[in-house]
């Protein structure tokens, strides 16, 4: 019963937006969309923390430089939906080759430390082009597909879409041999080597497919919002996705759509309070650490 | 032929030569006998053959291949499979997925994104599991085995890559007369079916010197006997080397 309440969830989903009564204009369906793309960046994280051991602080700099990418060719009037949809997508895949190429030769701190060092420059980056909005961001908008005009109902199915997608190659993934010999690598690094395996190239696979994922994410975002901002690239919130992921689960399936869906539902609930709802956050990440350790989707009997 | 082949092999450490100027020759499906007391530079010069030092000096030739500057994995990949003296297998998976995943490099492309490791190697896994004696423990998690299983099961493991050469580091260490009796009959055993070379570092001479064909002793990082176990426990070098007196 209890492994079935995740899809009850994606369930719950898919019929939300039917049954809200302001339809697709309801302020909840707009939350959930967030809430979405959220789980689709912490998903792409939990597969290299929770199931490769990478702890990336910067994986931020792939979903900003997505949505940046989306808003940039929109602002210089690029209307194809296909070099919208791709272009950045490919950025993120290009930009995680080339950074996992070089962290991946660091470990422990070091690792940290220059996925947060590369996160930064393309936070500078972006806020020094003032033509691109500086630290004010950009203007985006939707990128309407031909078949499909995307308004905020068929965008909520969009990302909808999305985020089972991902949540498929995620399993797909983890019960592939790549999977198992990542899963190895985390579990075991040394024995793994000595077995005859490239730790470092499936690592840098695992770190561009999670790139990718995430310039998804990003993408979705700026169509969401209609706008990208350079928090997408600093390094709150990489933070904040590290959060989501350690919140719900590392290296648990459902761990970052639950820690995705928690924390951005705390912010609602609380922001609407008191200014200082970030306070509620630490209190209850207080509370995970010391009495969930392996996240809150332990108490739901999530499995690996 | 010599399968392994070593060259004034040096490595220091802040100074401190931890191998030093070291020559051996591994014939094909010999047991060798590494010893010597502790820190002697035994673990060390296992580390530099399986490549996870590299060397300051000296080469390394695996079946003839110059492999001294070759990556760790690579040089599994050709044939060349360890153990650890501190267990060293996954503890959190159970015996049958640490097998197959061990097997998965051989029989498989193991970058494979989308397909599940297939039956074949599951079947292979088992084969393995009855070489080492744990077909009964085939399903459960690793690190509930006993401390003897664990350490078969990591010869199983290394045994995965169907390798030329087998390093052992202390496959003994911690057991009781029963387990090593047991273990020792499981190496040679292994290597009589396999015609494995065997590379064995151990502390328990009595079982080095009825396991092995010939026995190269270390002290200081230098080499100071090799030969047949008869003639090397007679040397008076390696009696003093080992009594102190």
């Amino acid at each position: 019963m209890i492994r079935l309440l995740p899809w009850l969830f994606i369930a719950f989903l898919g019929v939300f937006p039917l049954l809200a009564p302001g339809g697709g204009e309801d302020f909840y369906v707009s939350v959930l969309t967030k809430v979405m793309i959220y789980s689709i960046a912490a998903t792409s994280l939990n597969l290299i923390l929770g199931y490769g051991g990478m702890v990336s602080f910067g994986h931020a700099a792939y979903f900003g430089s997505a949505s940046y990418a989306l808003a940039i060719l929109m602002r210089e009037g690029i209307v194809s939906p296909w070099l919208l949809w791709t272009v950045p997508l490919i950025l993120s895949v290009i930009l995680s080759f080339f950074v996992g190429a070089i962290v991946l030769r660091t470990k422990g701190l070091y690792f940290i430390m220059i996925t947060f060092a590369f996160a930064q420059m393309m936070y500078y980056v972006a806020i020094s082009f003032k033509q691109y909005g500086g630290e004010d961001g950009l203007k985006a908008g939707r990128a309407h597909l031909p078949f499909l005009y995307l308004d905020d109902m068929a965008f909520y199915y969009v990302t909808l879409a999305a985020l089972i997608l991902s949540l498929g190659v995620l399993r797909k993934l983890l019960r592939s041999r790549f999977g198992l010999v990542l899963q190895a690598s985390k579990e075991n690094e040394l024995r793994t080597i000595v077995l005859g395996y490239n730790v470092y190239s499936i690592r840098l696979i695992a770190f561009v497919i999670s790139g990718a994922l995430a310039g998804l994410a990003g993408m979705l975002m700026a169509q969401h919002t209609q706008f990208v901002t350079p928090y997408h690239l600093s390094w709150h919130f990489s933070g904040h996705l590290i959060m989501m992921v350690i919140l719900g689960g590392a290296g648990r399936f459902w761990g970052g759509v639950l820690g995705a869906t928690v924390l951005s539902g705390i912010e609602e609930l609380f922001q609407n309070l008191t200014i200082h709802w970030q306070l509620f956050v630490g209190v209850f990440m207080l509370a995970v650490a010391f009495f969930g350790q392996g996240g809150l989707i332990r108490f739901v009997g999530g499995r690996k | 032929m010599s399968v392994l082949e070593i060259k004034g092999l040096t490595k220091s450490f802040g100074g401190v030569l931890a191998v030093s100027n070291v020559d051996l020759l591994l014939d094909e499906g010999e047991i060798h006998g590494l010893i010597g007391p502790n820190g002697a530079g035994k673990t060390t010069l296992l580390n530099l053959i399986s490549g996870l030092l590299l060397p300051d000096r000296g080469e390394i030739l695996f079946k003839g291949v110059n492999v001294t500057r070759r990556p760790a994995f690579l040089r599994a990949r050709m044939g060349l499979a360890r153990t650890f003296q501190i267990t060293n297998i996954f503890k959190e998976f159970t015996v049958r997925t640490n097998l197959e995943l061990a097997l998965l490099g051989r029989y498989t492309n193991y970058r494979n994104l989308w397909t599940k490791v297939p039956p074949s190697v599951s079947e292979k896994a088992f084969a393995v599991a009855c070489e080492v004696g744990l077909t009964s423990q085939f399903g459960l998690v690793a690190g509930q085995l006993s401390h003897g299983e664990q350490r078969a099961l990591e010869i199983g493991l290394a045994l995965c890559s169907s390798p030329q050469l087998l390093l052992l580091d202390e496959p003994l260490a911690g057991m009781g007369p029963k387990e090593s009796e047991w273990m020792v009959e499981l190496i040679r055993r292994i290597a009589n079916e396999r015609s494995l070379t065997v590379l064995i570092v151990e502390h328990d001479l009595d079982a080095v010197f009825r396991l092995a064909q010939r026995v190269t002793v270390m002290v200081y990082g230098q080499v100071i006997a090799s030969g047949a176990p008869e003639i090397v426990r007679s040397n008076p070098d390696v009696q003093q080397a080992y009594t102190g007196s």
